[in-house]
């Protein structure tokens, strides 16, 4: 018994020392919705404390946080959809949940950078986040997205382009 | 890659993990506690259950739909002796019955003969007698006599 709470004690300081990563990976599946973020990480959070996602230790602690960062805002924007669905057959408010959450307050040159990316491809922005944001290599990447990485390589360098195109090339300031 | 295009990718990765890290800084400043994420209290927004009301009725709308469409034929197929095979083989008997309207175009007259092999003696097709008047007659004088003019 002692254990296990020793065993969660250790789970919630490693997490505590990745949570602010966790949280710009969360906005980053999120769309920068920060209140959507604050909800996928504390049940992401809860997942691995509870014990229904467990680490195995396959792959490092920080890679297999952000999977299930991913999945779980993945899931949760599934059944918003459903939950819209079902609200707009009953003839009610299909935005159930859309809530004009407050941005995060952003530098123009940020802000620029976010919309930028807002516009990329999910898989892309994912890939940029993690490798450009989170420092990490694209095989890591990879693992977190759940894809190959050819597949990762991929997004990476077609989002690198459309990124510099979008956010243009005469201007070395982004 | 030549020295100079490499050159310029690297630049070119050198701005974008400046403002990756500009945008980290902020965000990072923006994160809320982790205790707070973990033990705070969510209003029912997406995370809360669905709303009964509105899925209950969008669900009795579907099975009212349903069942007006498949209510007919599933009565068929479920019926009392509960044979569900009844309707296959009453779909089938329908079919076999089933006779086109212009069949009776590819009945050749001496069809009939060959339906069974006659007695001796008897005749097959009916002899009809010649008509000794029909010798002599111009395709005109077969045609009908709307007027009544002929005698």
């Amino acid at each position: 018994m002692e254990t296990r709470s020793q065993a969660r004690n250790e789970l919630e300081t490693e997490l505590t020392r990745h949570h602010q990563a966790s949280f710009g990976w969360a906005l980053s599946c999120c769309q920068g919705d920060e209140a959507e973020a604050a909800d996928v990480l504390q049940d992401a959070y809860l997942k691995l404390l509870d014990g229904r996602a467990r680490f195995e230790g396959r792959s490092s602690l920080r890679t297999f946080l952000f999977g299930v960062i991913r999945r779980t805002a993945q899931e949760r924007r599934r059944k918003r959809r459903l939950r819209r669905a079902a609200a707009w057959a009953a003839g009610g408010d299909s935005r159930i949940g859309e809530d004009p959450s407050q941005a995060i307050l952003r530098s123009v040159e940020s802000a620029r950078v976010a919309t930028a990316l807002g516009r990329l491809s999910s898989r892309q922005r994912q890939v940029l986040h993690l490798v450009f944001y989170q420092d990490m290599t694209i095989e890591e990447a990879a693992t977190v997205m759940g894809t190959s990485v050819g597949t990762a390589r991929t997004h990476y360098e077609r989002g690198k382009k459309r990124l510099r195109t979008m956010l243009g090339p005469d201007e070395p300031r982004w | 890659m030549v020295k100079g295009e490499r050159g310029n990718a690297m630049d070119e990765e050198g701005q974008l993990r400046q403002a990756f890290e500009r945008l980290r800084e902020e965000e990072r400043r923006a994160a809320p506690s982790f205790d707070h994420v973990v033990n705070r209290r969510r209003p029912d927004r997406l995370t809360g259950r669905p709303r009964i009301g509105a899925l209950g009725f969008a669900a009795a709308v579907a099975l009212v739909l349903l069942l007006a469409l498949a209510g007919p034929r599933l009565g068929r197929l479920l019926t009392p002796d509960g044979d569900t095979g009844s309707l296959a083989v009453e779909l089938q008997a329908t079919s076999t019955m089933w006779r086109s309207p212009t069949d009776f175009l590819l009945e050749r007259p001496q069809a009939r003969a060959w339906r069974g092999i006659p007695a001796i003696g008897r005749r097959v097709l009916p002899i009809v007698p010649a008509d000794p008047a029909w010798r002599g007659r111009t395709d005109d004088s077969d045609r009908e006599d709307p007027g009544g003019t002929r005698s």
